[in-house]
């Protein structure tokens, strides 16, 4: 009788506690009873491990930890010299490739408890992993570099510290004075050792600037660096798009008068200029976009003067038109899976968010909060929708689920973001802001955190394209 | 108790420490019960976690398999009702019983995966909602004069010790629900009393160090939190705390990240605090706290 009391009040006590988190609470009882049971199997001796039975079980909820450390080793030198400033130099590159991947941080250089020299990698191991654990490293980067003629390579090895197992092996080669590229690519790899999605400090992002006084088309580093031109003919370009293979970047080109597909080429294999040209031939092409296979492209054009979305084999075949409505249709974003199309209409008076399937059925409307709904890009993981959604006059970056149950900002700023773009690992969004007065063009985790300018000396820079990994 | 115990001023540890200690006052309190009843019929090892209201052995499997017999059994206490767990119907006196997470009317909105921006709106026509800020787990206070958790222990220790039933827990607040009279049928010995509460303050002590331990370790990328994953790993413990071999993955979230990433959680922070006794133990991470 006493213990129905105590439970009775404990479960209301419980309630009291945790207030409007019933569940918590509960679980706390759960919990509880794991306990109880482990304790009286004990009691009438039917205990499995010993004589008085198993632990109780324990719930585990995520703590404040959101990023690895990974302790970067010195490479070592083998073979041909390759100089100490250049280890140095690539080790700095990898650390610098980890921290924009704001999951897999390089530890503290102050935090080394073990020797900063890697072991050659004949060697098993060759360091102590408790030493690394009590540094607060996750994982540790061994490697060996050697000259190849005019280029490196690294032979790299990722190690568990926890588990003090090995994670990875691998082989990255490069020209050996772009060490900021090998280095980039070997964070990638220790990202993806770690999380099992490869890091992007090694992509690039494509945008538009204004900076010579022309719209052209310019490609940079993830992380800001190196911005070049993609394009110099003194004509408007519009809407960058990677071919998903990321051989060539398409592109609008306003060269005949009439909006018009180009490619600029990253590949000795592709050849740049005008493309589907016989397609959809004399109507404008405002915008395409690639679907994952790469395969069909959805794209913009004019029907009597109303913008309607198409969908084209990149190789022939007759355009097949998805929207048909008096409204504007425009802005399409496929799903990961090829199977939709999200894109924008007005058809309703105000522009919105829609989803379609690729042949043009099943349109269902998704945004209904907020009066003006543009930019839909679909994640490569496929669980968001990000856009940007008009707030006093400017705008704002939102989230939408593909069902349209949960919609949120992502960061609110009282000037203009907009133009979403996701990063392949659908960790970071690049995006432009006018919120320095110009627009630029910035990165953020697709939680608004660590917020990046990558641009910035001059001319407003706009439509960034976030490209695929490159391998 | 332990140096683990000791930061009454952090938030996060107030509050974990009062989950453990509403756990383990009601766990000694079953516990009596369940000695008194029969054991249960086990329920599979799973890694989701009991319904609101009724008792699935997170335990150990026990052999038999009959429901409490009613004539021994204590009348079960109304709110841990030895069933199997099903989305029964919410027992009466509980109106907020089991529903999923927030109640809302209709709006479907759902919980954020916790890394989700501070902001969450409804899906509903315009006027554009200026979300509020998340509810942030408000620094969870005591509405009554906090107990500590030693007072706790040792109250409730007494009233299972002996007949005195501490002044504290006598007067827990129980408007609503006043705690259903049950007729108790045998219950063990006091002396195997003493014993059990003995343990279980001890194992109570351990589970809030060792859960604080691993959550201090455990590493959470964003995009792991908030997707409704959940594993369980089984690893077996030396008296000192040390896991002994590869903690073991029993129940899959599904996802091979997350499962790993769990494991790497446990031996991160091994050595865990010596725990009552050494065995095999359960731990099941989840990827959000619900």
């Amino acid at each position: 009788m006493r213990q129905t009391n105590v439970v009775g009040e404990m479960q209301n006590r419980a309630r009291n506690l945790r207030g409007n988190s019933w569940f918590t609470g509960l679980r706390g009882v759960s919990l509880a009873m794991g306990l109880s049971v482990g304790v009286s199997g004990a009691a009438f001796g039917q205990s499995l491990e010993n004589e008085q039975g198993p632990l109780p079980t324990l719930e585990i909820t995520p703590g404040a930890a959101r990023a690895f450390r990974t302790a970067v080793l010195r490479f070592k030198e083998v073979g041909a010299p390759v100089g100490a400033e250049r280890i140095a130099k690539l080790r700095e590159e990898i650390e610098k490739g980890l921290a924009f991947s704001s999951v897999v941080l390089p530890l503290r250089r102050e935090a080394y408890l073990g020797p900063e020299d890697s072991a050659g990698l004949e060697e098993a191991g060759g360091f102590d992993c408790d030493t690394w654990k009590q540094s607060g490293a996750d994982a540790l980067l061994q490697g060996e570099v050697r000259r190849d003629g005019s280029r490196l390579r690294a032979d790299l090895r990722v190690w568990d510290v926890a588990r003090c197992k090995e994670l990875k092996v691998g082989s990255v080669a490069g020209d050996r004075d772009r060490l900021d590229q090998l280095g980039r690519i070997v964070a990638d790899e220790t990202v993806e050792s770690l999380t099992g999605t490869r890091g992007v400090s090694s992509t690039e992002i494509a945008f538009i600037s204004d900076r010579t006084g022309q719209r052209e088309l310019y490609v940079m580093s993830a992380d800001g660096r190196d911005a070049r031109p993609a394009t110099r003919s003194n004509t408007i370009k519009m809407f960058p798009e990677w071919v998903p293979d990321g051989r060539a970047i398409l592109y609008v080109s306003y060269a005949s008068g009439q909006p018009d597909f180009h490619l600029t080429s990253r590949s000795d294999s592709v050849k740049p200029g005008p493309i589907l040209r016989n397609m959809l031939s004399g109507r404008p092409k405002y915008r395409g976009r690639f679907d994952p296979t790469g395969e069909k492209v959805a794209v913009v054009s004019s029907v009597d003067g109303a913008a309607e979305i198409f969908s084209m084999n990149r190789r022939g075949g007759q355009p097949k038109r998805l929207t048909n409505d008096a409204g504007i249709d425009v802005s399409p974003s496929w799903s990961p899976d090829g199977k939709e199309i999200t894109f924008v209409s007005d058809r309703t008076g105000s522009p919105q968010i829609y989803i379609m399937d690729r042949d043009g059925g099943n349109l269902r409307r998704l945004t209904y909060t907020g009066s003006y709904n543009t930019s839909p890009a679909w994640s490569p993981d496929g669980r968001w929708i990000a856009y940007e959604t008009r707030v006093r006059g400017q705008f704002d970056i939102w989230l939408i689920d593909p069902t349209g149950e949960v919609t949120f900002p992502i960061v609110e700023h009282p000037r203009t973001d907009e133009a979403p773009s996701w990063s392949p690992d659908s960790r970071k969004i690049a995006f432009s802001s006018a919120r320095r007065g110009r627009d630029d063009i910035y990165v953020m985790d697709w939680n608004g955190e660590n917020l990046m300018r990558l641009t910035g000396r001059s001319g407003k820079n706009i439509q960034p394209a976030w490209g695929p990994q490159s391998r | 108790m332990s140096a683990d115990f000791v930061d009454w001023h952090d938030e996060h540890e107030l509050d974990h420490r009062r989950r453990l200690r509403n756990a383990m006052l009601v766990s000694l309190a079953i516990h009596g019960v369940l000695m008194g009843a029969f054991a249960f019929s086990s329920a599979p090892h799973v890694a989701k976690m009991p319904e609101v209201i009724s008792v699935e052995l997170i335990g150990p499997p026990l052999a038999a398999s009959s429901a409490p017999k009613s004539s021994a059994a204590p009348k079960s206490p109304r709110a841990a009702a030895p069933k199997p767990a099903a989305p029964a119907p919410p027992p009466p006196p509980e109106p907020e019983a089991p529903a999923p997470p927030p109640p809302t009317p209709k709006a479907p909105v759902q919980v954020l995966p916790e890394e989700a921006p501070s902001k969450i709106a409804k899906v509903e026509p315009k006027p554009k909602p200026r979300p509020k800020p998340e509810p942030k787990p408000p620094p969870r206070r005591t509405p009554e004069k906090a107990l500590s958790h030693e007072d706790a222990l040792a109250a409730l220790m007494d009233e299972l010790g002996g007949d005195e039933v501490s002044d504290s827990l006598q007067k827990a607040p129980s408007k609503e629900e006043p705690a259903e009279p049950a007729t108790s049928g045998g219950t063990p010995g006091e002396g195997d009393r003493r014993e059990g509460a003995k343990m279980d303050s001890d194992m109570a002590r351990w589970m809030v160090a060792t859960h604080r331990r691993i959550q201090d370790k455990w590493v959470t990328p964003p995009h792991l939190r908030g997707r409704g994953l959940a594993t369980s790993l089984e690893l077996r413990l030396s008296a000192s705390g040390a896991v002994v071999g590869e903690p073991k993955v029993v129940g899959s979230s599904g996802d091979p990240n997350f499962d790993d990433n769990a494991v790497r959680g446990v031996l991160k922070a091994a050595p865990l605090p010596p725990p009552p006794r050494g065995g095999s133990v359960t731990f099941i991470f989840r990827s959000e706290a619900e």
